[in-house]
Order: C-alpha cells, then structure tokens, then sequence
C-alpha cells in the first residue's frame, strides 16, 4: 500500500506541475499591466462620493467579460458593493478563498500624482498600488488564468473583493454575515511574499475625563480634567515600557498609544472634559476583556489620589470594526502554507518566510469570525503602504499571479 | 438732588433687559454695533452730546459727554458694550427674564447691567438739569472680551480722565486693584511614527503631559509662594490641550495653550521664562524639542497688565464713604479676581481707575448668568451720587 500511495502522489503532483505551467503559460503581463492601471484610475476611497463603487463595477464587468462562473455584485450601503466571484469546483475538493479589499486611503500629501499609473524602473505608482490594488490585480489575474484554462477544480475558489478595510471593515464583516466559508483563504495584503500567519490585535479606546469648569483666573475653584489627562497619559506611557518586557515569539510585544488628545478651547477657562485616544495592539495571549481592565486599573490607581475626576473608558465602536479588531494567530502548518513556501522558493529563489503581519488585516476576521485557516500573503513591501510614494515592483507582482496560481492548482484541484 | 426723583426703578431694569436682548458679541456678523446703536439713541433722547467711533467695521466704541465748566474729564465710566456669545447657556441667552429679584441672561453680571447703572445715573444727571464744574465721559467699548481694541483706542485718541469706574461686576465691592493676564502657547515638537511602533518615535502628548504635571507639581506650588497681600498669588492655567489626528499615528506635534496671571511686582520675561523652564524639563524627560510663544494675536496689543491703585488714594477713600452711605455696609479696597481695562488705562495713561459693579463675578460667562437688580439699582445710585461728588464743586 505504501508504495502505491507514493507513486500516486508523485503522479498527481507531476500532474498538477504540469497544469500549473499549462495555466502559467497564457499569462500575458500587457493584459495585467492594463488590469492594473485601469483600477489605479479609479480613486476608491471614503472622500469620493461613489466611494468603492467604481472600482467594484469595474472588476465586475472585468470578471463577467472573462466567464467567471458566478460574479455579483453585494451592496453593503449605497455605492459600498462587495465584489464576490467563484469558479465552482466539480466535487467536494477543498475550497479556498481570495481576499482583497477594494478600498484606498485619500491621497492626503502624495509625493506623486495619486491616479495616475506610471510605469519607472520596473515599478508602477499612484495611490493603492501597494495596499492594495497591486495584490488585487494579482488575484483577479490569477482567477481569470484558471478560468482561461478550462482546468477542471475540485473545490470552489472564490474573490472576495471587499470593500471598508481601511476603515471598520464591514465588508469583510459582511461575508461573516453571510457566512461564505471557505477552508482556505489568502488576504493579499503586501507582506513582501513574505507568509504571514499571525498579527496583534487592535482596539482603539477613548478615555473621557470629566473635571469642573471654572474660570481660568481662579483654577483652584475648579478640576481641570486636562491636569488629569496628562496623569493618565503619563501612566499610559509607563505601561507601554512595561508591556515591552512580555514579547510574544510571533508577533513580538504588545503596544499601547495615546495619539489624540483634545481638551478646552480657551485658555481662560479651566474645561470640563478631556478626551484622550488609545491605540492598543495586543497579542493572542491577551483578551479585549484583560485590555479594558488594565487600562481601568490604571485609572482607578489615579482615582483614589484624585477623586474629583470622573473618567469613563469606552471603546471607539465607530472607528473600529464592529466585530473587534481581533488578534490573528494561524500555528496550522498546513497545505496553505506548503504550497505558499514551496512556489515563492520557485518563483523568487528566495527560501519563503513565515513571519507576522505589521498591521492589522481581514485575515483576522476570517480567521476568529468564519474559521478558515487563512493567511496573509502578497506582493509589495508593507512599508509602501500609505506612503507618499506608494509604489510596487512590476515583477513582484507578477511572481505574486504565478503564487496564487499555484495556491488555488494546489489546494482546489 | 435726590437720585429717585429722576429715574425710576423700572426705567433701570428695562434698560438692562434692553441691552441684554441686543447680541454684541463676536459670533453675531452686526458684532457691537447694534448695541452701541441702541446706547446712541438713548444719549439722543436725553439730548447728551454723544459720539460714535468706529474702529473696525461694525465695531464702534459709543461715547458720551456731559461737559462741564472745565474741559478736561475728571470722571469717565468705562464699560465694554460686548459680551461673550451665548455659547450652552441654561436658557435663551437673549431673552431676559426676571426670577427672584435676578436678572437673567447673557451679559447680565458681564456687563450690561452695569452699563445700564452707569446710563441711568448719567441720564439722572442730565435730567436733574444740574450744570456740573467737571466734565463726565461715558466710553462704551468694544471687544474687552478679546483684545480691548476699544480702550486702545481711547489710550491712541488720548481720551483720558483723571478718574475711571469700570462696572465690572463686582458685587459693589471697591475693587483697585487686579492681575496682569497673559497667554502663552508651548508647542512639543516629538517625531511621527506609526502606533504600533510607538518606541520608534517621540510622542509629543507624552511631553506635553509631563509639562502639565510639572506644572501642576512645581509651578503651582512656586506661584502660591509668590502670595501679596490683597492681590493674592499669580495663577497659572492649562486650558487648551490638543494632539495628534488619530489613535494610531505617534503625533509630532502637541499643543498647549495657558492663561497666567501675573501680579504688579513681577514681569512678563520672569513670566515666559518659568514656562520655559518646565517646558525643558519635559522634553529632558520624553524627547524632543518646545516652542514658547505669547498668543498676542489673542489678547491686547498693549499687553494685558496688572493694575493697581493706592488704597490711600482719595478717589478709592472717597469711593468707598460713598458705597458704605448707598448700601449701609462697611466696606474696604479689595482685589479684582479678573482682568479688565483697567489694566490698559492705568498702565498707559495717568487715570486712576476703580473696578465697581453690580452682579458677582462668577457669574460672568456662566451658564446661567444673571444679576442681582438690587445691586444695579444701588450702582445707579452709587454713580450718581459719585458724579455729584467728582463733577460738582
């Protein structure tokens, strides 16, 4: 029976090498150069008015024209569509899922033009192509291939294109909702091809302090709540020392950060209310519950010294995903992660990383929320995100198309 | 020369729901200019010799002049005609009313009321038909409540007194003397960077907190120590402190903005430079680097200063006999806990001012600001009677 079973897989892996180049082989990068500067043309972000509906359409008419089997087009509210695609798979095989969000930052301060897909020494710019419409072109190229080939799947692949990762995610929330499970998935978030199977948690916490307002020429009649805040932002910052200490061997420490503060208008007026806001990464070992008690145990040290303040911790439920921004952690070594290693070492000649993702990702929320193994995987340097001079290498991106050739060839055929 | 016999009780408490109805603030684009309107007219019907002078468009300071044998002014009444806007007030911040014998209302304490005291007495003057040896000047102005462009403009016109009241409130209390107000900005300067990488940058709320406990550690402390007699100590106040856009950017810039309040025997580079001298602590602490700087384009040009009168003068001994007889109370010099125009004018010009006016003080900007109307209609009576003494031989 061993042998058997030996010569069988080696026989099937000859077999899908072969199907892999078959659908390689019709890869014609002027065809995805095109793909990809059309969607850099279309700004998707939350300051234009039709926000991602645009580039939703336009990857929907994009995948009908190339006979994806099932291509529709999910409003979440208006002009917010999710763009979901399948390639059904013939019997039960394992199924994977392709995950990209639509959306972009603004161009804020962009160092080059935003929305125009210049091509400079082998890379291509403009805002999004490295978070993540490079990715996104990748993926879709990579679906359309398999189509074109006309290779038969066992399990179903789909394209999530979702939209709102960049601010709560509820495009992603929406597939939780309707609950498209798959047993795989890639968010393809730039890692560098790097594969990553973990990143911390992120909550954003407001700490509101409630003082008494009097007037600035008599500040001892009064409680000014900014002299409070600033304790507690003192406090905040002696912790984020003590959190560094505990280091997680994936995701590394744990963080935590005041970046706003906004208290009083006037300087002859002793306020009545500071607010403070907090970003906290936190790792898999760590609960939301625990996060909210550390920082509450901080205030209320504060509190027995200062008792006139009050101070309420709420979580910013309308910045944040409503599902929570979770932890990621994905210890599962499995065909996922073979595939991805084996194909990056073909494609790259680089030995593949598993490492962890700096930044939060979907990945988390169909990881925790649907109970796909998934990870995070993608062309570009997550350094570029966001960055003034976002831009992305042309054969990265190609390498990425042949990866997630291999990953659906492997996992669905 | 009996005060009542000229003016009458609800003729006073009118003319402070009057001009407490009429916005003069500088969330209304008509600012003071309806209110020193409204003050013209009334010198109009009196037949006092009166003047508008417009310093900014919509902005004009209302004079008006009983003269006397003599030219030159020996009392003027100072008030700002301007209020702060109405802001989250308990009720309509413009529509007066009347509970408990209070007067209700934006600008009741902060200084309608006391205008409509000093117009009353002025009015009474007028319509007693006395010919007065002095002569008696009545300057509403404008913007007291941001940068008193309109006492600089007297001090620029060289209208000067021998004597001022300013009707601020101050519950009838002979009030000569107050803190120098002065505002300062501190910027913290850290180094941006993600928030998930917090130590890879400087976060400048974090200096700019350190700041704020030194200050309220040690500053405080050395200020309290700085206490004089009737004036008390300098206060020092954080009001505005505002930083960074989002909770995951370490931001490179915090700001905080102060109000203190500084006494006749200190000066203003000892001023900065103790803020300064936090300032370094803070960023020795947490990192980077402090800007200082006065917020002049806030408050007065020719600086808020402190202002302070002899106690043994004879315009406060005689001021304070007459207060005593108007309200059968013993009373002495006190400090004023605010700031007023004061400050500009005995600074600036030889005049020796006294703060003294109906309503409490802090009630000024309160949420449910009102006056006291026996306090206005004693004021009333005490200009009078003040006028009678100054402008009368």
């Amino acid at each position: 029976m061993y042998y058997i079973k030996k010569s069988t897989q080696g026989w099937e892996c000859m077999k899908k090498e072969k199907l892999k180049e078959k659908v390689i082989s019709n890869f014609k990068k002027e065809e995805f150069i095109d793909l990809l500067s059309d969607i850099i043309k279309i700004p998707s972000h939350k300051e234009v008015d039709w926000q991602e509906d645009k580039i939703a359409n336009y990857l929907y008419d994009y995948l009908k024209i190339n006979n994806i089997d099932e291509v529709k087009l999910d409003y979440i509210k208006e002009n917010r569509p999710n763009v979901i695609a399948k390639i059904k798979g013939k019997s039960n095989g394992k199924s994977l899922m392709l995950n990209g969000h639509l959306d972009t930052i603004p161009p804020y301060s962009m160092i080059i033009p935003a929305y125009k897909p210049v091509i400079k020494n082998g890379y291509i710019q403009g805002r999004g192509v490295v978070d993540m419409k490079g990715p996104l072109a990748s993926m879709i190229m990579a679906l359309t291939l398999i189509k074109k080939a006309k290779i038969e799947l066992a399990g179903d692949v789909y394209f999530t294109g979702v939209i709102d990762q960049e601010q709560r995610s509820i495009g992603t929330v929406n597939l939780i909702e309707k609950n498209l499970k798959t047993d795989f998935a890639v968010v393809g978030e730039p890692t560098n091809l790097k594969i990553c199977k973990a990143h911390k948690g992120m909550e954003w916490i407001k700490i509101i302090v409630k003082g008494k307002s009097v007037h600035g020429s008599t500040p001892e009649k009064g409680y000014n709540p900014i002299y409070h805040a600033s304790r507690i932002a003192t406090e905040i910052e002696k912790f984020n020392k003590k959190l560094k200490e505990k280091v997680n061997e994936v995701v590394g420490y744990s963080t935590i950060n005041v970046g706003v503060i906004s208290g009083g208008n006037d300087p002859n007026i002793v306020p009545n209310v500071t607010h403070l806001e907090v970003d906290r990464r936190y790792t898999n070992e760590e609960t939301r519950e625990k996060i909210y008690e550390e920082i509450e145990k901080i205030i209320a040290k504060l509190k027995t010294s200062n008792p006139n303040f009050e101070t309420e911790v709420i979580p910013m439920n309308d910045r944040i995903c409503p599902l929570g921004n979770l932890p990621f952690h994905n210890n599962d070594d499995n065909i996922l992660f073979k595939s991805l290693k084996k194909s990056t070492n073909k494609y790259t000649n680089n030995e593949s990383e598993v490492t962890s993702f700096r930044g939060w990702s979907d990945a988390a929320l169909l990881d925790n929320k649907l109970g796909i193994n998934s990870v995070i995987f993608g062309p570009g340097l997550t350094e570029k995100c966001h960055a003034a001079d976002e831009k992305i290498k042309i054969s990265e991106l190609v390498k990425a198309v042949k990866i997630y050739i291999s990953l659906i060839i492997d996992i669905c055929s | 020369m009996n005060f009542k016999d000229y003016i009458s009780k609800s003729e006073i408490i009118d003319l402070s729901k009057n001009l407490i109805k009429i916005e003069g603030h500088k969330k209304t684009k008509k600012r003071e200019s309806e209110v020193a309107k409204y003050i013209k007219n009334l010198f109009e019907k009196e037949e006092i010799k009166n003047e508008l002078k417009e310093i900014e468009y919509n902005r004009p300071n209302i004079y008006g002049k009983i003269e006397g044998e003599n030219d030159e002014i020996e009392l003027m009444f100072n008030g700002h005609i301007d209020t702060i806007p109405g802001f989250n007030m308990d009720y309509d911040p413009f529509k007066p009313f009347i509970k408990e014998n209070k007067i209700y209302g934006r600008g009741s304490a902060d200084m309608k009321s006391g205008i409509a005291a000093v117009l009353a007495a002025i009015f009474a003057i007028k319509r007693s038909n006395v010919n007065l040896d002095k002569s008696l000047f009545f300057a509403g102005v404008v913007g007291e409540e941001e940068r008193s462009k309109g006492t600089e403009q007297l001090v620029k016109d060289n209208i000067i007194a021998n004597n001022v009241i300013i009707p601020e409130p101050t519950e009838l209390e002979v009030s000569i003397t107050h803190k120098g107000m002065e505002w300062i900005e501190v910027v913290f300067n850290g180094k941006s960077t993600h928030g998930s990488k917090p130590k890879e940058g400087i976060n400048s709320i974090y200096a700019a907190s350190e700041f704020c406990n030194i200050v309220r550690k040690e500053l405080q402390e050395k200020l309290e120590k700085k206490r004089s007699p009737l004036i008390g100590n300098p206060t020092i106040n954080v009001g505005v402190f505002h930083g960074g856009d989002d909770p995951n950017i370490v931001p490179n810039k915090a700001k905080v903005q102060i109000d203190r309040r500084w006494l006749p025997s200190e000066n203003l580079e000892e001023v900065h430079n103790e803020i300064k001298d936090v300032a370094q602590k803070a960023v020795d602490i947490i990192g980077g680097d402090y800007e200082v700087r006065p917020l002049r384009e806030l408050t007065a040009s020719m600086i808020n200063a402190p202002h302070r009168l002899n106690k043994n003068d004879n315009f406060v001994k005689e001021t304070i006999s007459v207060v005593e007889k108007v309200t059968s109370k013993e009373k002495e010099a006190v400090a004023f806990p605010g700031w007023s125009d004061a400050g500009i004018i005995s600074n600036q010009t030889p005049a020796k001012s006294i703060i003294l006016g109906p309503g409490n003080i802090d009630q000024a900007h309160a949420n449910d600001e009102y006056c006291d109307i026996n306090e206005i209609l004693q004021a009333a009576e005490i200009y009078f009677e003040l006028i009678k003494k100054r402008c009368l031989n």
